[in-house]
C-alpha cells in the first residue's frame, strides 16, 4: 500500500495518533493532566494540580483565598477554572489572578482537619489568625452591600501551583511545590 | 424561506448503502442525542438535527447534516478542548469518519477497518498512559476510593468503615488544597485489605485493556475473541466507573466492526449499559440505613 492510500485509508486513525502524542508530550514535560486533551489518559493517575492563592492588602496583612469557580456570584467561571487546572499555563494562572485581584473577598471561616501532618499542624498552630479564615472572590452589586458582608479588597495575589498525589504507604494524600506568580492590582490613574 | 433550506438540504439525502450502514448512522444519532452534548451550542443545534435524521429515514444519511454534525462537534469542542472527556474526542474522530465516508462513496469496509483499529489505538493510549504514569504501582485505585465523590459508597459497603469517616477524608483533602504549605499531608481512613483487594483489582484491569488492545490491533477482522473481550471489559469496568459516553461509543465502533452475527450481542450490551446511570450505591445506600 503507498504512503498516499495508508493516508487515504486511515486519516482519522493518524489524527488520534498525532493528538495523543502532542498530548502526552504535554501532559509528561509541561503541566496538560493525563486525563485530558485526547490522550486517553484517564483513570491513570491521582496526580492533580493544585491552585491556591494567598492575597495581601494594602495594610500588609496577609490572607487565604479560597479559589472557586461558579455559574453565579463568584467572579471565576467553572470552565475557565477547570480549564486552568487542567493546563495550568502561565497565562491563564495570571488571568485568575487578575480575576481574584480586582473582586471582593468574602471571609468564610475555615477548620483545619485533626488529620494533618505534624509539621504543617505545628506551623498553622504558629499563625492561628491566618490559617483561621478562607476568603472567597464574590460579585457585589454595591460597595455598601459588600461592608455589610465584612468582604475585603487586596492590592496584591500571590498563586502557588501545587501538585497533589494519592501515596499508598501511609495512606497520605500530599502537596508538593510547583511554582507560582504574583499579580498585582492595575492602579486606574482616571480615578 | 424553509422551502429553499430543505430543498437545498435534500438534495444531498443518500440511501444507505446496506443495512449495516444504516444500523451504523442509526446507533450514532442515538448516542449523540443521548450523550453528544458539552454545552449549549450542541445542545440546540446538534440535538435538534440528530433527532430529526431519526424521525425522517430520508435524512438519516443526508452528507450535509453529516458534515454539519462534524462541523458543529468540532467546533464547539474545540473551544473547551482541555475540559471536556476523552470520549467526547473519540466522538468527533468517529463523526469525522462517517462524513468521509459519505463523501467520497467509500465502501462499508472502510468503516470497519477504521473502527477496529480505532477501539485498538483507544486502548493502547489508555494502557501506555497507565503504564507511563505509575500505574503499576500500588495507590491509584486506592485513592480514587477513598476521595472521589463516585466511588465513596462503594469503599463504604467493602471495608466497612463508618460513611462519616469518608466523608472527612474527602473533606480534609479539600481543606489541604486550599493550604499553601509546602510538603503538607493528610491521612486517610481506610483498611489494609482494601489497599491489596483494590491493587489486585487494578493490575488486572491494566492487563485486561492491554489484552483488548493488542486483539483489536492484531487480530484478524473476523475473530469474534476480539469482541467478546471488549463485551465483558465494558460489562466489567463500566458498572463500577459509570462513563456511559464511553462504554456506549466503544460499543458502537463494536458494532461497526464486528461480523453481522455478532451485533446483536453489542446491542444487548449498549441496551444493558444504559443502566449504569441508575445510582445503584446511593439505592443501597439508602436500603441499608432506611431499614
Amino acid at each position: 500500500m503507498t504512503f498516499f492510500k495508508i493516508i487515504d485509508k486511515y486519516l482519522i486513525c493518524i489524527v488520534l495518533v498525532a493528538v495523543a502524542l502532542i498530548q502526552i508530550y504535554h501532559s509528561q514535560f509541561d503541566r496538560l493532566t493525563p486525563w485530558k486533551g485526547g490522550g486517553f489518559g484517564m483513570f491513570s493517575t491521582n496526580k492533580r494540580a493544585n491552585v491556591t492563592a494567598v492575597g495581601y492588602t494594602s495594610d500588609g496583612d496577609s490572607l487565604i483565598i479560597n479559589v472557586i469557580g461558579s455559574k453565579f456570584d463568584v467572579p471565576i467561571s467553572r470552565n475557565f477554572l477547570s480549564s486552568t487546572k487542567n493546563f495550568p499555563k502561565k497565562e491563564k494562572l495570571e488571568r485568575l489572578g487578575a480575576l481574584i485581584v480586582n473582586s471582593y473577598l468574602q471571609p468564610q471561616k475555615l477548620e483545619i482537619p485533626s488529620n494533618i501532618d505534624r509539621a504543617s499542624a505545628d506551623l498553622i498552630k504558629g499563625n492561628e489568625k491566618f490559617y483561621s479564615t478562607a476568603f472567597i472572590p464574590k460579585y457585589y452589586q454595591s460597595d455598601d452591600i459588600a461592608k455589610s458582608e465584612k468582604a475585603i479588597k487586596i492590592d496584591r495575589v500571590k498563586i502557588t501551583l501545587y501538585e497533589t498525589d494519592f501515596f499508598e504507604d501511609g495512606l497520605s494524600y500530599k502537596k508538593r511545590y510547583v511554582d507560582e506568580i504574583q499579580i498585582v492590582k492595575k492602579v486606574n490613574k482616571l480615578k | 424561506m424553509t422551502n429553499p433550506i430543505l430543498s437545498f438540504i435534500k438534495r444531498f439525502n443518500t440511501k444507505p448503502k446496506s443495512s449495516s450502514e444504516d444500523l451504523i448512522l442509526k446507533f450514532t444519532l442515538i448516542l449523540l442525542v443521548l450523550d453528544g452534548s458539552t454545552g449549549w451550542g450542541l445542545d440546540i443545534f446538534m440535538r435538534i438535527i440528530c433527532v430529526l435524521m431519526l424521525a425522517f429515514n430520508k435524512y438519516t444519511a443526508n452528507k450535509f447534516l453529516w458534515l454539519l454534525i462534524a462541523i458543529l462537534l468540532l467546533f464547539f469542542n474545540s473551544l473547551q478542548f482541555y475540559n471536556i472527556d476523552n470520549h467526547k474526542i473519540l466522538f468527533v474522530y468517529w463523526v469525522l469518519l462517517l462524513t468521509a465516508y459519505m463523501w467520497t462513496n467509500k465502501d462499508i469496509e472502510y468503516i470497519r477497518s477504521n473502527s477496529k483499529l480505532l477501539i485498538g489505538l483507544v486502548m493502547f493510549f489508555a494502557v501506555f498512559q497507565k503504564i507511563i504514569n505509575e500505574f503499576a504501582t500500588p495507590g491509584f485505585l486506592h485513592g480514587c476510593f477513598l476521595f472521589d465523590g463516585r466511588f465513596m459508597l462503594i469503599t463504604h459497603f467493602i471495608i466497612d468503615t463508618p460513611y462519616q469517616e469518608l466523608i472527612n477524608n474527602r473533606n480534609s483533602t479539600a481543606i489541604l488544597n486550599l493550604l499553601p504549605i509546602n510538603n503538607s499531608s493528610v491521612t486517610l481512613t481506610s483498611a489494609s485489605y482494601m489497599g491489596s483487594l483494590l491493587y489486585a483489582f487494578q493490575i488486572f484491569g491494566l492487563i485486561f485493556e492491554g489484552l483488548v488492545a493488542l486483539l483489536f490491533l492484531f487480530s484478524k477482522k473476523e475473530s469474534i475473541v476480539k469482541d467478546i473481550a471488549l463485551i465483558i471489559f465494558c460489562i466489567g469496568t463500566y458498572f463500577i466507573f459509570p462513563v456511559i459516553g464511553f462504554s456506549s461509543i466503544l460499543l458502537i465502533l463494536g458494532i461497526a466492526q464486528s461480523k453481522v452475527k455478532f451485533r446483536k450481542y453489542y446491542i444487548f450490551t449498549f441496551i444493558l449499559l444504559q443502566f449504569i446511570i441508575v445510582p445503584w450505591q446511593e439505592l443501597i445506600f439508602y436500603f441499608q440505613n432506611s431499614l
